[in-house]
């Protein structure tokens, strides 16, 4: 697919700034050839036709984890407030994603199993109901239900929260929900708005400095 | 009639091309990682005494979750960037691929029942891991050649899984090319333990900096090597799961089950050129050659 994108390179730079100063290793790529990845090249089409928002991809590191993921959106947030820019935070992801491993007519597509159908249903109500952050709790239990394990978590919605700022204090839509070769995909929106709903405790770890591993193991606690 | 006449581990680190400046790759590098560059040359050296027709590559950095896939198209030419180290690797290839032996390759996996497909997009980018072992064994590009893709069965089942279905293809793969006409080169991309370093030096090819990522993955890497020297192929294969999981090795990708499958899975001693770590990864140059008067000790 032929595609030419406007990068808000002002905006990487201070991005990759920013990553440093809270303790992440980071990079900006600049040159001829680079290959846009297919995500961003679907998203960036549809979501921003003519270049109209200059834009801004982010890559995901193979090895983080909650910690650093979180502490990647705070990276962002940190640079929109420091510039002083609205934006608009775009995930490239499906729901759950195991999808069909023979060819399949498009008009056969459906979800996977009926568990996958089951939990993308329950993210959808979450999401519907603006309760970011409880599924940004909730990331590592979607991994292990529905995500095949290609990597190591299931990280887009850490780095979404983090970077909205960590609350369920949005109004969020379903605009649609469609099978993928058997994955699950939404287009889903979420707007800011006054008070939130949500029931869950916020139990894990909210880092603002990646310091590395803990290695916990090293310290000789046994 | 067709003739595997070698098989080899070729890893495809993008360092392997950048620290060897060729004319191709626009980075700039004073070298570096010479124990596997050496390994390679020495290897590529061999290969040139042999006749062969085509080099059959399988390639992790071709990902598919929806079968096999095998290119079909006789050339290809465009820039390749890394999208991991696009800082070391920018290359600038012009690649032939004998079609005839892809799609008869494809056909007898079809015939196998396993899910295939031809690649067939003049606009289809070819993975770096094919461009690396291809470059690093016949810099020449001399010969054509037939990349396979991984289909990820790792990450939709399990290793053992992956094996099983490696060695169905390598099967498939094999009959084909002893009904063809072709004498061909194996190739299986990928390192042994696959755990990178997550920092880079400012100097990439500063060689101070390089080792392997833990002792544990040292000592699997012996391991299998030690095996590879004893010919005991069916073991190595029977311990992939284990060793896949604990060095999170790139033999996830089946490459080397099913090249060890099409080669009839050999019981005599492999030919090690070199090992050494990249960012961390244990990778090991080794080649297998199925006739006797031509086999080596190298090391």
């Amino acid at each position: 697919m032929p595609y030419k994108f406007k990068m808000d390179t002002e905006f990487a730079q201070s991005y990759h700034e920013n990553c440093g100063k809270r303790g992440l290793h980071s990079r900006t790529i600049a040159y001829d050839g680079f290959p846009i990845d297919t995500g961003s090249v679907v998203a960036l089409s549809l979501l921003n036709p003519g270049n109209r928002i200059p834009a801004c991809i982010v890559s995901s590191n193979v090895y983080a984890n909650r910690a650093e993921s979180i502490v990647f959106g705070k990276a962002a947030r940190d640079t929109l407030e420091a510039q002083g820019k609205k934006a608009v935070i775009v995930v490239v992801a499906s729901l759950s994603n195991r999808m069909f491993t023979k060819h399949l007519e498009p008009g056969e597509d459906r979800i996977h199993s009926a568990k996958d159908e089951e939990w993308n249903q329950k993210i959808m109500q979450f999401f519907s109901e603006g309760r970011l952050e409880d599924l940004s709790q909730l990331s590592r239990e979607i991994h292990g239900q529905i995500r095949v394990q290609k990597v190591v978590a299931y990280k887009p919605v850490w780095w979404m929260a983090a970077t909205m700022g960590q609350s369920n204090n949005y109004s969020g839509e379903v605009l649609a929900y469609a099978a993928l070769h058997g994955a699950g995909g939404a287009v889903i929106q979420l707007t800011p708005r006054i008070g939130s709903v949500g029931d869950k405790e916020f139990d894990e770890d909210d880092v603002d400095i990646f310091t590395g591993d803990r290695n916990v193991l090293d310290k000789g606690m046994i | 009639m067709g003739e595997i006449v070698a098989g080899c581990i070729a890893p495809h680190p993008p360092h392997m091309v950048y620290a060897d400046n060729p004319e191709q790759n626009e980075p700039h590098s004073e070298g570096g990682w010479e124990t596997l560059r050496w390994g390679y040359a020495k290897l590529a050296k061999k290969l040139q005494t042999l006749d062969y027709d085509a080099i059959v590559i399988f390639t992790p950095h071709w990902q598919t979750y929806v079968g096999t896939h095998f290119l079909g198209l006789p050339k290809f030419k465009s820039k390749s960037v890394d999208p991991i180290f696009p800082n070391l690797f920018r290359f600038n290839y012009d690649i032939d691929v004998d079609v005839e032996l892809s799609r008869a390759m494809h056909d007898a996996a079809k015939d196998a029942g396993i899910v295939t497909m031809m690649m067939e997009n003049q606009d289809f980018r070819i993975d770096y891991g094919t461009i690396v072992s291809a470059h690093m064994l016949n810099s020449e590009w001399d010969k054509p050649v037939v990349p396979i893709s991984s289909n990820r069965n790792r990450h939709y089942y399990s290793v053992e899984v992956m094996n099983e279905q490696a060695r169905a293809l390598g099967r498939a793969c094999r009959e084909a090319i002893l009904a063809s006409d072709k004498r061909v080169v194996l190739v299986s991309s990928h390192s042994l333990s696959h755990r990178h370093f997550t920092v880079e030096s400012p100097l990439p090819e500063d060689m101070s900096k390089q080792h392997i990522y833990n002792h544990s993955n040292y000592v699997w890497d012996m391991k299998l090597i030690d095996l590879m020297r004893q010919g005991k192929m069916n073991e190595v294969i029977d311990l992939m799961p284990e060793f896949t999981e604990q060095t999170i090795a790139e033999t996830d990708s089946g490459s080397f089950t099913w090249m060890m499958e099409a080669m009839g899975m050999p019981d005599y001693p492999a030919e090690i050129y070199g090992y050494q770590s990249v960012i961390g990864t244990g990778n090991v140059i080794a080649a297998w050659d199925p006739n006797p008067d031509t086999r080596e000790v190298v090391l």
